[in-house]
């Protein structure tokens, strides 16, 4: 068998060889045959060495064949190499000699395989973010500590990238090494700083791209170019300031998918339901210690006539074991129940709190996004985010992305002046704007503060006039009132739109953004001082906190920040108009409309007290009369399943203390279907005859 | 090539033959492989599901009615809301106690999706080979969607018929 297989080595390894010097597909794919057949028959003969690099080899020739290029110098070699290692094993006869070297082969091939240029990606895509973040700290202010953890980065990729054989990127990380490591005699200019900054963003693009990408000529090009420009630049030194302390802690992560952590909060919200029964069960056991306790006292009381003094001390034996039996298993329930309650409330918390990550993780891209739009405006901008280790819910923080990019693009184009200006005010010529995150009364605050021109009151009133919003400009309106109207859309008083801002359409978005998240936005300024916007937000979505109705006898929830009133009102406080029922509230007029018939669902009984839900989307106000309002509750809101086709007017479920489901009432799609309900009554009315 | 050679070359006597026998299985098993399915009673009747659809079973839990779709309700079943319709009135089992003894819910699933029903007894898990087929008047109910009869316990049990009963349920879900 053996003898058969080496014959039949010999004779691949010769076809091997003859195509190997011809370039075309099929040369290539008869290589692949011979390759096969050898691998085939290494196994059949139990030869697992040779076997796997056959194996190394048939994977190499199929990515060769799959980009239809022909093997390039280095995979010639190996495929030679390795059809010499079976020439001198089929001509010794003997495998044994060769195991080492057939071992080293096999990793050879490995490392040329495309599975390791995608390690090798993840990798530098790591370490050009850390390379990033650094050299953005040293450009501000040149210090150690950046150019230690540059230099490490730096010192990463080179040494993966040696083991990938990109030279041309070796050669430039290294030139890189070496002029940061002599920073201190031979400060970096401006200019070297940019042209790294061009070469990171060409690398992070490359990480996205497909392999042929980094072996073009192309990229090798461009970083030689830099290579060369790092190694001749002329130094002048940056602006120095007052060294920065960074701490640079990483935690080990893993990576969960959203729904299974949603499949975990639900089971522990199960587990806590269910232990909440467990309370309630020790109580019933109470019940039976204090019907032993009546038990034994007639027992006590029973007089030595009625029985013999043998049988009675027998029985109140009996009924003291009982008694004191009772009373031990109650206790070491009761201390279960304490202990299961105890640890069901912490994993349902820890449960939640897994939703939860770093503020940091949601603002990496605003250092760069600040610095490139300063430059860009000329302007000096000292950016500084504070409180990056708060804890945000993982969707609040995606949904915060883009209001606050607007936001820090206004505090930019807007209100930090030129540098002259600021210079001529009397003011630091760099501008100050801060990022910072924190929970504050449980809640989480967002503030972004510039000091520049701050709001100018006058003009927004100005505005508010022209666009007929007040009705005359002797008005005494707060600040508060005025800042209000910038959140309206269209509305801006900056004279021409820029392609940054100046649009109006920006704060409205982001006021509704914010609101999406059950949040608020709030303005605070001095004229010429700064501005300060503070986003008030909840600090997990998965919480909210609603109050609990009852429409047709079955429970439904309002978020609490989405509603404006909540009241019990007689039924002889409602007023007819034109077929429509109003109430008083604060002097407004308030539409009434039945939840039920918003809903679709039964009408419950009428009851002489009327339970209303104000809500209002900013200009009118609905009354909604549900059955009962239940009270005040924090609920842990479940998505909707896919299966059940989205509810109207419904945006969430979840569940009640007791497990039963409850569903939260989406407002601003009930606002809707209310309107759209008035219009038809008063379609309707009008085709009836009854007009207004 | 050598591989070739070494796997035509000549059976050695005999050996063909032994080894069909052993390995070979009698023909109504091949043809009849071994399926699974769950019985669970709904009112009066009878009925079986591959079990292969069958994602959890779930105690009595309250029903939530779903505003603007009366044929759905929701429930809360190990910590999920899921969707819950009427067996009764999809399979259009007529019988005459409007209110019967709700025990269970049986939780089906496809692929995503999963939808709840309440049945009176889940009565166990059957292994069965073939269908018989019965015919419809021995099932008192106009629903035409069954594929056929299983017989346990003295029982008939009526099969539904999956794939009808997802396309049901798939189109009232739009």
């Amino acid at each position: 068998m053996i003898a058969l297989f080496y014959r039949e080595l010999q004779d691949h390894v010769e076809s091997i060889e003859k195509h190997l010097k011809g370039k075309s597909i099929e040369d290539l794919q008869s290589i692949l045959k011979s390759i096969c057949a050898i691998k085939g028959g290494a196994k059949l003969v139990q030869k697992p060495s040779i076997e796997r690099v056959a194996r190394e080899l048939e994977t190499l020739l199929k990515q060769a064949i799959e980009l239809a290029e022909p093997l390039d110098h280095r995979q010639c070699q190996v495929v030679q190499k390795a059809t010499g290692l079976f020439k001198e094993i089929y001509e010794t006869q003997g495998l044994s000699a060769k195991e080492g070297e057939l071992k080293k082969l096999q990793q050879e091939i490995e490392a040329s395989e495309q599975t390791i240029v995608r390690l090798f990606f993840i990798e530098l895509e790591r370490q050009i973010a850390i390379l990033s973040e650094s050299l953005l700290i040293f450009e501000q202010t040149p210090n150690t500590i950046a150019v230690e953890s540059l230099l490490r980065a730096a010192h990463s990729i080179k040494g993966a990238a040696r083991a990938v054989g990109y030279g041309a990127l070796v050669g430039f990380v290294h030139s890189v090494e070496e002029v940061f490591t002599k920073w201190k005699e031979r400060p970096l200019s401006a200019e070297i700083i940019e042209t790294l900054f061009s070469c990171i963003d060409l690398l992070y693009q490359l990480t996205k791209s497909d392999v042929r990408a980094f072996s073009t000529a192309l990229y090798s090009d461009f970083f030689s170019d830099a290579a060369y420009k790092l190694q001749h630049f002329s130094p002048s030194p940056l602006s120095l300031k007052s060294s920065q302390k960074r701490a640079n802690v990483q935690n080990a992560t893993v990576r969960v998918t959203a729904d299974y952590l949603t499949q975990l909060m639900g089971l522990a919200g199960e587990l806590l339901i269910e232990s909440r029964w467990l309370e309630h069960f020790s109580e019933t056991l109470l019940k039976i210690k204090r019907g032993q306790n009546d038990l034994l006292e007639y027992v006590d009381h029973l007089q030595s006539e009625d029985l013999e003094s043998r049988k009675k001390s027998k029985l109140q034996q009996k009924a003291h074991l009982c008694s004191k039996q009772i009373t031990t298993y109650m206790n070491s329930i009761e201390l279960f129940i304490r202990r299961h309650s105890t640890l069901s409330d912490r994993l349902y918390r820890q449960v939640i709190e897994s939703r939860m990550c770093p503020f940091s993780d949601g603002v990496e891209n605003l250092p760069r996004l600040v610095r490139d739009l300063a430059k860009q405006l000329n302007k000096k901008i000292y950016f500084e985010i504070i409180g990056k280790s708060t804890a945000i819910d993982r969707e609040i923080l995606g949904q915060l992305k883009a209001p606050l990019e607007h936001l820090l693009k206004n505090a930019i184009d807007h209100g930090i002046e030129l540098p002259e200006e600021r210079v001529a005010l009397g003011k630091p010529v760099e501008g100050h704007i801060r990022l910072e995150a924190r929970h504050k009364a449980g809640m989480l605050h967002i503030v972004i503060t510039d000091d520049g021109r701050g709001l100018d009151l006058d003009k927004i009133k100005l505005k508010a006039y022209e666009l007929r919003l007040i009705d005359s400009l002797s008005l005494d309106l707060t600040e508060t009132k005025l800042v209000e109207f910038l959140f309206l859309p269209g509305f801006t008083t900056a004279e021409k739109i820029s392609e940054i801002s100046g649009r109006g359409i920006g704060l409205n978005a982001v006021q509704d953004m914010i609101q999406q998240v059950h949040g608020q936005v709030q303005i605070a300024a001095r004229m010429g001082k700064g501005a300060t916007f503070c986003l008030q937000l909840p600090l997990t979505l998965s919480v909210i906190r609603a109050l609990m109705v009852s429409i047709s006898g079955e429970p439904y929830a309002f978020a609490l920040a989405r509603i404006e009133h909540a009241v019990v009102i007689e039924s002889s406080e409602v007023e007819t108009v034109a077929g429509l029922f109003y109430f008083y509230l604060n002097g407004k007029s308030i539409a009434l409309v039945f939840a039920h018939q918003v809903l679709g669902v039964a009408a419950a009984s009428q009851t002489a007290k009327l339970s209303v839900v104000v809500l209002s989307n900013g200009v009118n106000y609905y009354g909604v009369i549900v059955d009962a309002l239940l009270g005040e509750k924090e609920l842990v809101a479940q998505k909707l399943d896919p299966t059940i086709a989205k509810i109207d007017n419904i945006a969430c479920g979840a569940f009640m203390e007791n497990g039963d489901p409850i569903l939260v009432i989406d407002t601003e799609e009930m606002i809707y279907s209310i309107n759209r309900l008035f219009t038809k009554q008063k379609s309707r009315d009008r085709t009836l005859g009854m007009g207004e | 090539m050598s591989v070739d050679r070494l796997l035509r070359r000549k059976a050695p006597q005999g050996y063909l033959e032994e080894w069909e026998l052993s390995i070979s299985t009698p023909q109504e098993q091949r043809q009849n492989p071994l399926h699974t399915a769950m019985i669970f009673k709904l009112k009066t009747l009878y009925l079986a599901l591959p079990i292969t659809f069958i994602a959890e079973v779930s105690a009595l839990r309250t029903v939530h009615n779903t505003p603007h779709q009366k044929e759905r309700g929701l429930i809360n079943a190990y910590g999920r809301l899921r969707s819950v319709i009427s067996l009764v009135d999809l399979l259009e089992i007529d019988s005459e106690e409007k209110q019967f003894e709700e025990k269970f819910f049986i939780l089906l699933k496809r692929e995503e999706s999963i939808w709840a029903f309440a049945v009176s007894e889940i009565c166990g898990i059957h292994h069965y080979r073939v269908l018989e087929k019965a015919p419809i008047r021995a099932v008192k109910t106009s629903y035409s969607h069954f594929k056929g009869i299983v017989t346990w316990q003295k029982q008939s049990v009526a099969f539904i018929d999956e794939d009808l009963l997802f396309s049901t349920l798939g189109s009232t879900s739009l």
